[in-house]
């Protein structure tokens, strides 16, 4: 049996945790301050047949055989576990919890338990996800990703000091005094793939309902009135996904905003708890803490129900909320401001997406199948989170919003309380769009193909129309007798130039544009760098749009979408211009103040 | 006639300066139009080129500028390689037009020939007065930043960020104050300067320092800016209500912020001359 020991990846600075990620010397405990490094170990271990297995433990490197490493460790029974069987162990063990990690730790009076208890890894039996005979899946604690885990059921008992309010995934069964100085709080929760908590002596909470389900909110008083905010954004959230997916099914959901000295613990994901990130400096126009809120939130269907393998797949949770989060948000906030709001400035989602995504030097260094840590430099984010984001957006306006909402709800339904792998996703829009989409008959392996394993971008610019009148032929034409020079008749023959930038290939709608009023639209295939597509009419094209509903958002460049052949300043531009003009001319006479 | 009396009227005529003065804040705001137009130029080509052939969206979207940035290079390099040489030439200007105010304003003369034998005759003295006057704002700045994140401030270490936005909030409070102070000095010393027409004005610079304490100069001084900031407050609120190009919005607000320029030196000089008098 494989074991996480999360907290070993703080034990030394040669950890696979450390080595493939320097932090700040701010997060590294400082020798000054006496011995902050973490660990945790297994002191004594026994099954249900009373065998003591505490000396068949050792540390295994499944990932890279780093020997320092000790963020897995392995345990051979001494009785074997046929089929249909089932071991009780029991096991004492020791940790010590880190000053500020990444993501757990305590700093001053506020401690948060995350990934703090040996954690069994995921047996996945043949032909479970990519698992061709039936194996451990446990890879060590990396710099870059998240975790993994099977489903269970928990009642945790901590006993802390009177003071200390305690924030938990599940609900508070029973809190009782053990003496005169300590009070023993238990939770427990069903069906959830981990289990974290939090404690301070300065913990306020405020609760709120949604349906039966219990919203606390845990906070420094200090920033305390940020609750409206939160309350607010996460009923929207959760009504959104109750009605698209499902109910979400627990009877709690804890949300931590951290102090500041706490922030390393913040904007994360835990089964039934959620930690996010605000300051109380922050105007209402910035939505940090609605967009952090409803992102770790929507993690409970995209991480936590339907439980996929954060590490080897990471874009099936991050991504998927990201693309969640936009939908939801820019349906609370409005498409235009759902991000930021701020003195005349707005930022939507989609835009923030797509900055985030086509700005990054790596956006074409990996595909999104890759592992977590084998992302190089910054790629995981802009690739896990935005790019998926994007392709999903982009699925979504090409087969429409219903049936994309239809896949949606058959993929949670199907798999909720499993841990699908991508295929299982690929089958289910397959199945449903071959079913439902007249436009795309073989399904959408085409799109898969291009977006999931390759790395390529997208980008179609229409380059250029031409039109030319047609003319008679001239010479000797029905006759040998008579020659007769050419003449202009009244058909025009005209050319459209549309240019392949980039890598991937989508079928696009063109609208063309004639100059007698005619509009004509049809779908296209342009594989090539270059296509001309020729039409002869009694009329000049004036205009051409590929694409003109803005369905493939992944497009790179949607100013180049569409050609004219008179060249004109649209409304776009003037209002452009004259807001350029007004802020230089501002800025001019500002610094003329100054003196 | 009481000195509250003397005060208002001399803000009155400040302004009534202002406003008479068409010729100077005509040009004023032609320069401004001008410099902007210079600054915009390139980007308003790079629009055009990116766009003229193109079908554009009714609305400015971000993903419509962002997508012109990221698709030409030349964007930012443009912008970063113009804007200084452009700040620089129009800090110029501004130090000639202030000799040319005043000189106006003293002479009671807005002629064109006035305000530029002003310009002339006080550049290099209202030059070396913007060297000073740059350089303890720069003073000011470097002192505040040291203010505010003075001590070890790790985030990991301060139990809230209330004592640093407290801290942020007296200083920017001390710095407005500062400011303020620096910026009559500097106005205060102009006149002086154009009254008196010293080749070099060290002793007025000390004078003025006190001088500025007297509460009409600072209550002329800081009417002058409420009246400045409660016209553009009214012009926005009408703006709202009423169908106005965005253009013409910036003009009006922009002209409001030159007549102020003018309303205070003129108010400053025709209270100077009243302490004189006195």
């Amino acid at each position: 049996m494989l074991f996480h020991m999360y907290y070993n990846a703080f034990k030394n600075t040669n950890s696979t945790f450390f080595l493939e990620n320097e932090f700040p010397e701010s997060l590294r405990p400082s020798s000054d301050d006496g011995c902050q490094w973490s660990y945790s170990e297994i002191t004594a271990i026994s099954d249900n047949y009373g065998n003591d297995l505490t000396p068949l433990t050792s540390y295994v490197q499944p990932d890279d055989d780093n020997i320092e490493d000790q963020s897995v460790l392995r345990l051979d029974l001494i009785t074997p576990v046929n089929p249909g069987e089932s071991i009780t162990l029991s096991f004492d063990w020791n940790a010590a919890i880190p000053n500020i990690m990444p993501r757990t730790g305590y700093n001053k009076e506020y401690y948060f338990f995350a990934q703090w208890f040996p954690k069994l890894g995921v047996y996945e039996t043949a032909g479970m996800r990519y698992a061709e005979k039936s194996t451990w899946n446990c890879h060590q604690y990396h710099a870059n990703g998240e975790y993994y885990s099977d489903f269970a059921d928990y009642k945790v008992s901590m006993t802390v000091p009177n003071s200390y309010t305690v924030a938990s995934s599940g609900q508070l069964k029973s809190k009782h005094a053990v003496d005169s100085q300590m009070t023993t709080w238990t939770f427990d929760c069903d069906s959830i793939i981990d289990f974290t908590w939090a404690t301070s002596p300065h913990f306020t909470l405020q609760q709120d309902k949604y349906k039966d389900t219990d919203i606390l909110f845990y906070t420094y008083p200090y920033k305390a009135d940020v609750s409206s905010r939160y309350f607010r954004a996460i009923k929207y959230c959760m009504q959104y996904l109750d009605e698209k997916l499902g109910d979400y099914p627990y009877p709690t959901l804890s949300i931590v905003d951290p102090p500041i000295h706490g922030l390393f613990t913040g904007g994360m994901e835990y089964p039934t708890l959620v930690t996010s990130i605000s300051f109380n400096f922050f105007p209402e126009g910035f939505r940090t803490p609605e967009t952090l809120v409803m992102h770790e939130f929507i993690h409970q269907y995209f991480m936590q129900m339907v439980a996929t393998h954060e590490v080897e797949e990471a874009w099936m949770d991050e991504g998927f909320t990201t693309y969640w989060e936009g939908r939801i948000l820019d349906d609370f906030l409005g498409e235009s401001s759902s991000m930021v709001d701020f003195a005349g400035f707005n930022i939507g989602t989609k835009e923030y997406n797509r900055f985030e995504f086509l700005n990054s030097e790596y956006n074409k260094s990996a595909p999104i199948t890759d592992k977590s840590y084998e992302f190089e430099g910054a790629a995981y984010g802009p690739i896990s989170y935005n790019k998926t984001a994007l392709w999903l957006q982009t699925l979504e306006r090409m087969i429409g919003l219903e049936l994309m909402d239809d896949i949606w709800r058959t993929y949670f339904r199907k798999w909720k309380f499993k841990h699908p792998c991508r295929q299982d996703f690929i089958d289910v829009v397959n199945e449903l769009v071959k079913l439902k989409s007249s436009d795309f008959p073989d399904g959408m392996d085409w799109y898969f193909d291009q977006v999931i394993y390759g790395t390529g971008l997208c980008d179609y610019a229409i380059t250029n129309i031409s039109n030319e009148v047609i003319s008679t032929e001239a010479g000797f034409i029905d006759n040998d007798v008579d020659c007769e020079n050419s003449t202009e008749t009244d058909q025009v023959k005209s050319t459209v130039t549309i240019r392949k930038l980039e890598e991937i290939i989508v079928p696009q709608r063109l609208k063309i544009y004639f100059n007698n009023g005619e509009i004509l639209t049809e779908e296209i295939l342009a594989k090539n760098e270059y296509t001309e597509l020729t039409y002869t009419s009694d009329s000049e094209i004036t205009k051409a749009i590929i694409d003109p509903d803005t369905l493939i958002y992944i497009d790179s460049n949607l100013l180049n979408n569409s050609f004219t052949t008179e060249q004109h300043s649209s409304e776009a531009n003037s209002t452009m211009t004259s807001w350029l003009l007004g802020k230089f001319q501002n800025a001019l006479e500002f610094i003329s103040l100054l003196i | 006639m009481s000195n509250r009396n003397t005060t208002l009227s001399i803000i009155t005529l400040g302004w009534k300066t202002a406003l008479g003065s068409w010729q100077i804040w005509t040009l004023l705001l032609l320069v401004n139009f001008l410099f902007a137009k210079l600054i915009s130029a390139p980007f308003v080509s790079l629009i055009d080129s990116a766009s003229m052939n193109r079908v554009m969206p009714s609305r400015v979207s971000l993903t419509y500028i962002y997508d012109l940035i990221q698709n030409d290079q030349n964007f930012s390099s443009h912008l970063l390689s113009i804007l200084p040489i452009t700040i620089g030439a129009y800090l110029l200007w501004t130090i000639f037009s202030t000799g040319g105010i005043i000189n106006s304003i003293i002479h009671n003369d807005s002629k064109l020939s006035t305000f530029l034998s002003g310009g002339l005759k006080y550049f290099f003295r209202f030059l070396r007065l913007t060297i000073y006057m740059l350089f303890l704002l720069g003073l000011a700045g470097i002192i505040s930043y040291k203010v505010v994140t003075a001590g070890e401030i790790n985030i990991f270490q301060i139990d809230s960020e209330d004592f640093l936005i407290k801290r942020t909030i007296w200083v920017s409070i001390c710095l407005a104050i500062v400011y303020t102070l620096l910026k009559l000095w500097n106005d205060w010393l102009k006149i002086t300067i154009t009254r008196q027409d010293p080749r070099f004005f060290f002793k007025q610079a000390i004078n003025s320092i006190t001088q500025i304490l007297n509460i009409r100069i600072l209550g002329v001084f800081l009417v002058n800016i409420v009246i400045a900031l409660g016209l553009i407050l009214l012009f926005r609120t009408i703006g709202r209500s009423i169908p106005i190009s965005a253009i013409l919005i910036t003009q009006v607000i922009i002209l409001i912020r030159l007549w102020y320029k003018i309303a205070n030196l003129s108010s400053l000089n025709n209270l100077n001359s009243a302490l004189n008098r006195a």
